[in-house]
């Protein structure tokens, strides 16, 4: 009997690998075919006015179901009076209001005994209750509060109301299969008004995020107790979660530091910890765009998008270049393969996705329906040339324009069905991107034995998966005289704009310790030659500023490539990831303009961008004895 | 507007409040501030609201607009006028010019049902009234029809021809949806469509497509076509076609009470703005 089963196993592996190799048809019509067929479209970083900075700043009326309810495709009344819709519904989205002072503005907005006994509850609600000015100095007072690690203003009977009114709304929204919500919230640290912010997300429901309440930086300003904390939620309830870290660019140099909150180098534990609880990281939204930064990758003609780097977050503090390299996704995941060869475990093994960071509660990343930061902000003819920020004023040692807010970003997830636990898992396994608004199509594989024009078969996709790893995978063990071969396939938004190129970014470690980093075209569209430096003439602009339009008569609708790396050392540590570049089009303030038919003054910002995508990487890490 | 108002009772209020009674002593004359029950509704009145709500301070842009509406457009903007004026007037009789926060915690108090609204309290809705309402509001809840098919798609010369041969093939060997990922080539989007809507199938093979996928008959194990796109050539299996409709209750039964609840609150507050509107008396001098 046992020979039997034996021979029936032997027998089968045979055939699976005779399958593999000439594409022979199973017996099982199915197999092999549950890798992701869809990617989800979300936000997972979304304040409404419970969140106490969003209500301070105008958002008076919408809550978390509004957030939800707008976020599924449904028309939501602003605080400007208009209606506001998305052009296409999200798939899923996360409320993650600020954990400190939680539900506090509303309450005190509703004239709550309790807190208005207080003296600093009373002030606060005198001081909301002026105009403009004295709103924004109880704002910066909770600022100072939040970067003091000073809870001025406690209360345990607020904290819980609201995060059960939280959780409650995410549950009652949650739709599997069509729209899924998740519980969460963001942790705002931020020492010295340098931003460590994380968003925490739930895969569970209240019955497990429901047990605790959320971490704040009143409790602790170090990412590693947050992770402490996040590893006594899944022990006490046997739920999962995980973090999200955001804007490194205003953390002026903490966000991917190669110390520890005490000043220490990162231990091995540092790096296993971090890498167990933020998979992913959000490069692109409203307060700039963190994939790199000019002074970074200076031979990156794209690299100055969206670019937020004139200090601290709540401009407390300017930025030095020397800060850079700690702040922006593509130096740290060169850092992290440093820290890697170092401490044997890679600190900053992140994927990406980008989100908004709306606080209207309008999940809103397109150039053409950008309800703004705050609710002050939503659409009108002065949003754009108004200071949040006065250099001077306030204690403030910089300006900042409405105008430079970017109109971003999205997650995109190749998750196998659209519910809490298939997104979590894809997060969890960084099969992911982000986009700066617009939702093209972006496949990424890669592997050693992809054939030249596999991609173009109807089955690439399946090829992918059997042949390679997907975006967010790893690669290892190089046979030799073997280069890896990536798989990239990009489509624009069936509803957006052409795509310009495909580029795959490759970042690598020396054998000397020092890391460098090359943009290399794979995939563009037209016919144009890279000249003699390799650089790609630009793809023209068809954008019309004073009608806001752009069209279509540039760029391509799909772009493929199998490309392979023509400098691959099997002794290097490196890492793959792909930004799509779309054609250029109209930047927000351009809608507006045409709009409100006015025109921007002093401006400083580009009237049109070219919209991106960026991936997960993929990393590729010598066996062991391999390596240089 | 005036639900934001209302809902505002702190910043928003107060702000608007004294907006407006910036506004009078800017361009009032003595004759318009009249007396304590009396709004008057004049071009003055309304460019100045109309600049205040829009936060630009530009007359002209202002006056062009209010030009450039409908009667209909008009009498809303009037009526939003008068509803915010009277809350306005209701507060500062109230003693705001004593203490304004006096002021904020009496209109606080006043409207305190905002408080639920923002709360979000989970409230149980009478079974009865959630039917009703469902009743009045069923094309809120229209569902849009929806295709689910997988395709197979070739380019290029001839493709029509060559996808009606291999039509027969596939047919013949009853190539089920699963299995239909090896024939064919590329398509730059989707190769299954689940339950999506016609717009969504227009925005990736145009409109003309779409025409031409309504006029087939369901049919999970026919390989039907090809149709035309734009790209090329596109071989059918349409497994399921669903009508538009409307849900019956007990399907989105949660979802129905959440917006009947959320309706009802608005009724609530319309009716109690309505109760302090009513005891203005309000003179057009347009």
């Amino acid at each position: 009997m046992k020979k039997t089963t034996l021979s029936i196993a032997v027998l089968a592996s045979l055939c699976s690998s005779a399958f593999a190799a000439s594409g022979s048809q199973s017996y099982s019509p199915k197999a092999g075919q549950d890798y992701p067929q869809q990617v989800y479209w979300g936000d997972t970083h979304l304040h409404t006015s419970y969140s106490f900075d969003a209500s301070m700043m105008g958002n008076k009326q919408l809550g978390p179901a509004d957030a939800y309810r707008f976020a599924r495709g449904e028309e939501v009344e602003a605080h400007n009076g208009m209606v506001a819709r998305l052009d296409r519904p999200l798939d899923f989205l996360m409320v993650s209001d600020h954990s400190e002072y939680l539900g506090l503005i509303p309450m005190l907005g509703t004239g709550d005994p309790e807190l208005l006994n207080d003296p600093v509850g009373k002030r606060w609600a005198v001081l909301l209750g002026g105009d403009t000015d004295q709103s924004l100095k109880a704002m910066f007072e909770i600022h100072h509060d939040i970067n003091t690690n000073h809870k001025s203003l406690a209360n345990a009977k607020v904290e819980r109301s609201a995060w059960d009114d939280i959780i409650a709304a995410a549950d009652r929204y949650n739709d599997p299969g069509k729209f899924t919500t998740f519980i969460g919230y963001e942790w705002t640290t931020m020492p010295g008004g340098d931003n460590l912010h994380r968003v925490v997300l739930f895969a569970d429901d209240a019955s497990k995020a429901g047990q605790v309440l959320p971490f704040s930086s009143f409790d602790s300003e170090n990412p590693e107790d947050l992770w402490r904390y996040l590893q006594s939620y899944e022990d006490k309830t046997g739920g999962r979660v995980l973090a999200i870290p955001h804007n490194g660019n205003v953390s002026n140099g903490l966000m991917f530091a190669l110390t520890d909150r005490d000043g220490n180098p990162l231990s091995r534990q540092y790096a296993e910890t971090r890498s167990r609880w933020e998979p992913v990281a959000e490069v692109t939204q409203i307060k700039g765009d963190g994939e790199t930064h000019p002074k970074l990758s200076p031979e990156d003609e794209f690299a100055d998008f969206e670019t937020w780097d004139k200090g601290n977050l709540t401009a407390d503090a300017l930025k030095d270049d020397s800060m850079l390299p700690y702040e922006y996704a593509r130096s740290a995941l060169r850092l992290g393969l440093q820290q890697e060869a170092k401490l044997g475990v890679n600190p900053f093994k992140f994927g990406m996705i980008g989100s908004t960071d709306a606080h209207t509660s309008l999940s809103s990343g397109e150039e053409n329906n950008f309800w703004g930061k705050f609710s002050v902000y939503e659409p009108n003819p002065s949003r754009a040339g108004e200071y949040a920020y006065t250099e001077g004023r306030q204690g403030k040692v910089f300006s900042l324009r409405g105008e430079e807010t970017a109109a971003a970003g999205y997650a995109a997830v190749w998750a196998t069905e659209n519910t809490r636990d298939a997104l979590f898992d894809a997060m969890k396994r960084r099969e992911t991107y982000a986009t700066t608004g617009p939702r093209m199509t972006v496949r990424f594989f890669g592997g050693w034995d992809f054939d030249e024009h596999e991609v173009e078969r109807p089955d690439y996709v399946l090829q992918g998966y059997r042949k390679g790893v997907p975006m967010g995978g790893d690669l290892t063990a190089a046979p030799a005289d073997r280069s890896p071969r990536f798989m990239v396939s990009a489509t624009r938004d069936p509803e957006g704009a052409n795509l310009d190129r495909v580029q795959i970014v490759k970042g690598w470690l020396e054998a000397d310790g020092t890391t460098e980093e090359k943009v290399y075209d794979v995939a563009w569209s037209g016919e144009r030659t890279p000249d003699a430096n390799g650089k790609l003439a630009p793809v023209g602009d068809t954008a019309d500023s004073r009608n806001a339009t752009w069209r279509n008569s540039i760029g391509a609708a799909e772009l493929t490539s199998v490309w392979t790396d023509p400098d691959f050392d099997r002794a290097q540590r490196a890492f793959y990831y792909v930004r799509v570049l779309q054609i250029p089009t109209p930047r927000w303030p351009t809608y507006d303009e045409k709009h409100f038919h006015y025109q921007l003054e002093d401006r400083s910002t580009p009237e049109h961008i070219q919209e991106r995508a960026y991936t997960s990487p993929i990393w590729y890490t010598p066996a062991q004895g391999t390596e240089s | 507007m005036i639900g934001k108002l209302i809902r505002d009772p702190l910043l928003h209020f107060v702000f608007v409040g004294a907006a407006l009674f910036g506004a009078y002593e800017r361009v009032g004359s003595p004759e318009d501030i009249a007396s304590e029950n009396v709004i008057v509704v004049d071009r003055d009145a309304l460019l100045t609201f109309i600049q205040y709500r829009s936060k630009a301070f530009q007359p002209e842009a202002a006056a062009q607009r209010l030009d450039g509406m409908t009667d209909a457009d008009r009498e809303a903007l009037i009526r939003d006028f008068v509803r915010e004026e009277a809350l306005y007037r209701e507060a500062e009789a109230l003693g705001m010019s004593d203490n304004d926060y006096i002021i904020r915690r009496r209109s606080v108090q006043k409207l305190e049902f905002i408080a639920q609204s923002m709360a979000e309290q989970v409230v149980a809705a009478d079974a009865d009234k959630v039917r009703d309402y469902f009743g009045s509001h069923r094309q809120d809840y229209y569902e849009e029809p929806s295709y689910t098919f997988t395709h197979v798609f070739l380019k290029g010369a001839e493709a029509a021809e060559r996808a009606s041969q291999l039509r027969e093939e596939l047919n013949e060997r009853q190539v089920a949806f699963s299995d239909a990922a090896r024939y064919g080539e590329r398509f730059l989007y989707h190769r299954n469509y689940v339950e999506r809507t016609p717009d969504f199938i227009a925005s990736h093979f145009g409109e003309a497509f779409r025409d031409r996928l309504s006029r087939l008959a369901p049919d999970a194990g026919l390989w039907q076509g090809p149709l035309e796109s734009e790209y090329g050539a596109h071989l059918i299996l349409l497994s399921e076609y669903r009508p538009g409709r409307v849900p019956e209750l007990v399907e989105i039964e949660t979802r129905v009470e959440q917006d009947y609840l959320r309706f009802e609150q608005q009724q609530r507050q319309e009716l109690a703005i309505q109760q302090i509107v009513e005891q203005y008396h309000v003179e057009n001098r347009l």
